[in-house]
């Protein structure tokens, strides 16, 4: 039946038809979809935004920041002003507060604590030093933890070994114990050290991550293409690999700071921590500890916050997580 | 397998050396010179005196070392400074407080997180996964102290269910040291079991994407036998990692939701050692802590010989 | 005897973005005792067909349409629970790469001890409190199933079976790993078995041995096969019929040295031509382009886009199966084998498959005795 025999079947390609390979009727043609090169900045936007818990947890740490710089024009009292004791949460307290002979309302959505502060307002300022001693902290680490990760991983061998023992070493003392130590040992308590303790303990997580990174990037050709011209060490380190490890220390920056957070609660808790006149939220919560039965909202509010900050701050980090498409082992958290 | 636990236990034996020996140095690094730490400088030459016996400072260092790392070897921990007590002694009060804490705790974290995470994972998407993730996002973020506030308040105030100070010891009877530790326990376990629980689930996912577990459903193995048999094991891995890594967090919220419920265990201890100064004290904790932090994690590695074949049969073979 | 016979197979994902069509009217036929090959590029469904057949494709996918007969009974019309029955039974698969195909935490010979607990009429429960104390306990060796597992593991020539039986599968090389596989697919002798990609991730000394292996195993269990790759050389060597596909299709089929010998659809050719080759020099050519993304494919031949003989009509209408060369083999192409009988028609039915079904349907028609 069939007219074609073996013999007269073209080769591939030896004949031509109206279309050659890779033309087609106009009607067929599809647009290729190319995805448009989003930067970093517009890939992470989109991951969140598409999110709905780290959208939701990026708008609280968003809050939570405002709330920070902004505390002195959002409180509405004063940190140490101090009005009835220990009245509940949207109740007032009436007493003549401007000198003026009359008494006034005063609202306390939040109630007021044993000496009469508003509570609410202790903790829009008690944000600020959360957040400052966060950002404190993290700086500390994120600087030493980088560069101990950087040249570890950059330069292997005995320092490589040499680095990682301690970060070995570190590792064996939780954050809180290890704080604790450096405390102790540095005689004092106070902002400063409790930033140098809680800083120092999270060292280890971000060496880790940065050198693991390096040590795939270390392998990548415009490394080798860098030092065949000539490019000095320190140079190829931080202007060539870091720039590339970015998205896991950023990760790893976000996650870090509920972290960093709970570890000064619970240092300030303990009684470790800030002096005890800045109302740090642990402080807060510490401070409302013996009042429980008589006066819960004392410690809960703050707790509460405390819970939706890191809350929101581990949602948003998750997210960014996604977003830059980093597996979950690579990344350490609490 | 055998060099394998051997060089898990070297090491964990190495990091407690340098555990110890940084302590060492640590004391006597302070400015001032730990004497002058302790007492500050209200103390009587007798004081002073005894301090310096005690930490044999006016020998040299390395005969001071090779005193401080015997003791440490018997158990001797020397005593305390404000009251004549050896911490031992003191410790050995407060020890079983806080461990009892952790028992629980982990008891209570992982009976939950296990089962949650497994049917999490089986029921990806639907309302119970939600529910369970959300849950869990909760208690991670919640301090171990705050959950001690919150149970303490519901249980013991408003609803005045369980005792919220204090600790009975065990000889003392089981039901009242149960009574005693179980708030403070749950308060330690839900945050550590949120952790555990993430990992569960995610390691799971995982698993049931692997190729063995198409071939299992390749060969006919029904769903149940799969999850059990074939999937569950190997999820584990990663979670035992985790449950040990974590075991730190039991410790330092067993140290914070002492204060909360009123138990005098290493938490107080400890806060007291660093209020007063009582170094000795202050160095004990310390070293327990990262003793059974060390030990914890060998325990661990050990038990991923259980876990997976391949460290417990080496590597390849031809 | 035709064992298997696919008729009109779609299989197909919805995704996001729109339908995927990865499986999109196949026919396929395997007679009793034959190696029968599926060559295709990724991309082309070959793997997607293969589960399909097993009745064991990723969620969100799904046959859409068609029919998989097994000696003539209707697979997609079974319950669940038969369709579980058959798979490592009656019809059993072995995958790519075994380095992660067995399951790590439990021996090589639990593993294929199971297979044959699951359909083999030994007497021993495979209940979960069971399983669970197998593998807990490790299995009892003296069962019939761990005989058999043993005897299994001889069959593929492993060394020591016996005591390899109680490994797990680090323990085991690459193709020693492989040959495991093929034992526990082969364990319940099945009448068919399915290979996808079995020699790809080996090195190529171990693939020939896998492929002997296979054949000969074929022989001494009476199992047709099912082998799919992309290499041609694989192909070549050990099938007696060649499937080609391409884009969820099947372009070409023929006996192994006819297709080799004359390929006759310019995608076969374009394979071909593009394969260096160790005796002679040629021109490799490459085909030019990529493979379509299989969401709705608005025109008719999938590999018009990159086939230098298409015409218009390529892009509109369906080629349909025609005879072309030597005996039993067709081209799906409407520039070969052009008969002013047949002419351009539906693909798939009877009427345009050029084979002896038609001679045969005629035959079997019921006839007055």
């Amino acid at each position: 039946m069939s007219t074609d025999t073996g013999a007269d079947t073209p080769g591939f390609g030896e004949r031509r038809g109206e279309f050659g390979p890779g033309e087609m009727p106009s009607e067929y043609e599809v647009e290729e979809e190319t995805e448009e090169y989003r930067g970093l900045a517009g890939r992470l936007v989109d991951g969140i935004l598409g999110d709905k818990m780290a959208l939701f947890g990026a708008v609280i740490v968003l809050l939570f920041v405002v709330t920070a710089v902004f505390a002195p024009y959002l409180a509405p009292h004063g940190q140490e002003e101090t009005f009835s004791f220990m009245k509940e949460p949207m109740t007032s307290s009436t007493l003549d507060v401007d000198d003026d002979g009359q008494t006034e309302q005063v609202l306390h959505p939040l109630g007021t604590d044993s000496f009469g502060h508003d509570i609410l307002s202790r903790m829009i300022f008690g944000a600020r030093v959360s957040l400052l001693v966060a950002l404190a902290t993290l700086a500390v680490s994120l600087t030493i933890g980088t560069t101990i990760g950087v040249l570890a991983g950059y330069y292997g061998g005995v320092i490589d070994s040499l680095l990682m023992r301690y970060v070995d070493f570190q590792w064996a003392f939780p954050e809180l114990i290890l704080g604790v130590a450096i405390i102790a040992l540095s005689g004092g308590l106070g902002v400063i050290n409790v930033i140098i303790a809680i800083g120092i303990a999270y060292i280890d997580d971000f060496a880790r991550i940065v050198r693991g990174e390096i040590l795939s990037i270390r392998e990548e050709e415009y490394i080798t293409a860098a030092r065949a011209i000539g490019m000095g060490d320190a140079r190829i380190m931080f202007r060539e690999m870091l720039p590339n490890a970015v998205a896991p220390i950023i990760v790893q920056a976000t996650l870090m700071i509920p972290l960093a957070i709970l570890a000064e609660a619970g240092l300030s808790f303990l009684g470790l921590g800030v002096k005890p006149t800045t109302p740090t939220w642990g402080l807060l919560l510490s401070d409302g500890r013996q009042f429980i039965d008589r006066a819960w909202w004392i410690s809960v509010m703050p707790g509460l916050a405390i819970m939706v900050t890191v809350l929101s701050f581990n949602m948003f980090g998750d997210g960014l997580r996604d977003a830059f498409d980093i597996s979950e082992g690579e990344v350490e958290e609490r | 397998m055998r060099r394998y636990i051997a060089k898990r236990v070297a090491h964990a034996l190495f990091i407690m050396w340098l555990v110890a020996t940084s302590v060492f140095f640590g004391l006597r690094a302070i400015p001032g010179g730990p004497v002058r730490a302790m007492l500050g400088q209200e103390g009587t030459p007798e004081a002073r005196r005894r301090i310096r016996e005690q930490l044999g400072l006016d020998e040299p260092w390395y005969v001071q070392y090779g005193d401080w790392m015997t003791d440490l070897l018997v158990f001797d921990f020397g005593s305390s400074i404000t009251s004549s007590e050896s911490v031992s002694a003191i410790i050995s009060q407060a020890a079983p407080r806080t461990f009892s804490i952790g028992i629980v705790a982990v008891v209570v974290g992982l009976s939950i997180a296990i089962p949650a995470g497994v049917v999490s994972a089986t029921r990806k998407r639907e309302p119970v996964d939600y529910v369970a993730t959300v849950a869990a996002f909760l208690g991670l973020s919640m301090p171990a102290f705050f959950v001690g506030i919150l149970l303490a308040l519901v249980f013991g105030v408003w609803f005045d269910l369980l005792p919220i100070v204090g600790y009975t010891p065990l000889k003392e009877g089981i039901r009242p040291w149960f009574e005693h530790i179980l708030l403070p326990g749950i308060a330690v376990g839900l945050p550590y079991g949120a952790v555990v629980m993430r990992m569960m689930r995610s390691s799971l996912l995982e698993v049931m994407d692997e190729p063995y577990m198409k071939t299992a459903l390749a060969k006919g193995v029904r769903s149940r036998v799969r999850l059990y048999k074939h999937a569950l094991q190997n999820a584990m891995i990663p979670v035992v990692t985790v449950a040990g890594i974590q075991l730190a967090l039991v410790l330092v919220g067993s140290v914070t939701v002492e204060l909360v419920f009123g138990i005098q265990g290493l938490g107080r201890t400890l806060v007291d050692s660093m209020i007063d100064r009582n170094y000795p004290v202050t160095q004990a904790v310390i070293l327990l802590v990262a003793a059974v932090l060390v030990f914890t994690n060998l325990a661990v590695d050990i038990a991923y010989t259980a876990i997976d074949p391949r460290i417990r049969y080496g590597g390849d073979s031809s | 005897m035709t064992l298997l016979d696919v008729r009109d197979l779609h299989t197909q994902f919805p995704t996001s973005r729109g339908v995927v069509k990865a499986v999109d009217g196949v026919d396929l036929e395997i007679e009793k005792g034959e190696i029968v090959g599926l060559v295709g590029e990724s991309g082309s469904g070959k793997s997607v067909l293969a589960q399909s057949i097993l009745g064991i494709v990723d969620s969100p996918g799904r046959i859409a349409g068609g029919d998989i007969e097994l000696d003539g009974e209707s697979l997609l019309e079974m319950s669940d629970r038969e369709r579980a029955e058959l798979r490592g039974g009656r019809v059993s698969m072995i995958f790519q790469d075994p380095m992660n195909s067995l399951n790590p935490t439990l021996s090589v010979g639990e593993q294929i001890a199971e297979t044959v607990r699951l359909h083999q009429d030994v007497g021993e429960s495979v209940s979960l409190p069971a399983e669970i104390k197998r593998k807990i306990l490790g299995a009892t060796k003296d069962s019939e199933s761990w005989r058999r597992a043993i005897e299994m593991l001889e069959a593929v020539e492993i060394p020591d079976p016996a005591g390899r039986a109680t490994d797990y599968p680090h323990e085991f090389s690459g193709g020693m790993r492989q040959r495991a596989m093929i034992a526990m697919a082969l364990s319940c002798e099945p009448d068919l078995l399915v290979a996808d990609e079995p020699t790809t991730a080996l090195d190529v000394t171990v693939q020939a041995q896998i492929l002997e292996e296979l054949a000969r195993l074929k022989e001494e269990f009476d199992t047709s096969i099912l082998l799919i790759t992309h290499d041609l050389a694989v192909v070549a060597e050990t099938c007696d019929r060649v499937n080609v596909m391409y884009a969820g299709e099947i372009v070409e089929r023929a006996p192994a040295e006819e297709l080799f010998g004359n390929p006759k659809h310019p995608y076969t050719q374009g394979l071909i031509a593009s394969t260096p080759r160790i005796d002679r020099e040629v021109d490799v050519t490459p085909i030019e382009g990529n493979v379509p993304d299989l969401i709705d494919i608005p025109y008719a031949c999938h590999f018009a886009p990159r086939c230098p003989e298409s015409d218009r009509e390529c892009f509109e209408i369906e080629p349909p199966f025609r005879p072309v060369g030597g005996p039993d083999h067709e081209a799906a192409c409407l520039k070969r084998g052009s008969d002013p009988e047949l002419g351009p028609g539906p693909r798939s039915g009877d009427a345009s498959r050029g084979r002896d079904r038609a001679g045969s349907g005629a035959g079997t028609e019921a006839t007055d005795d």
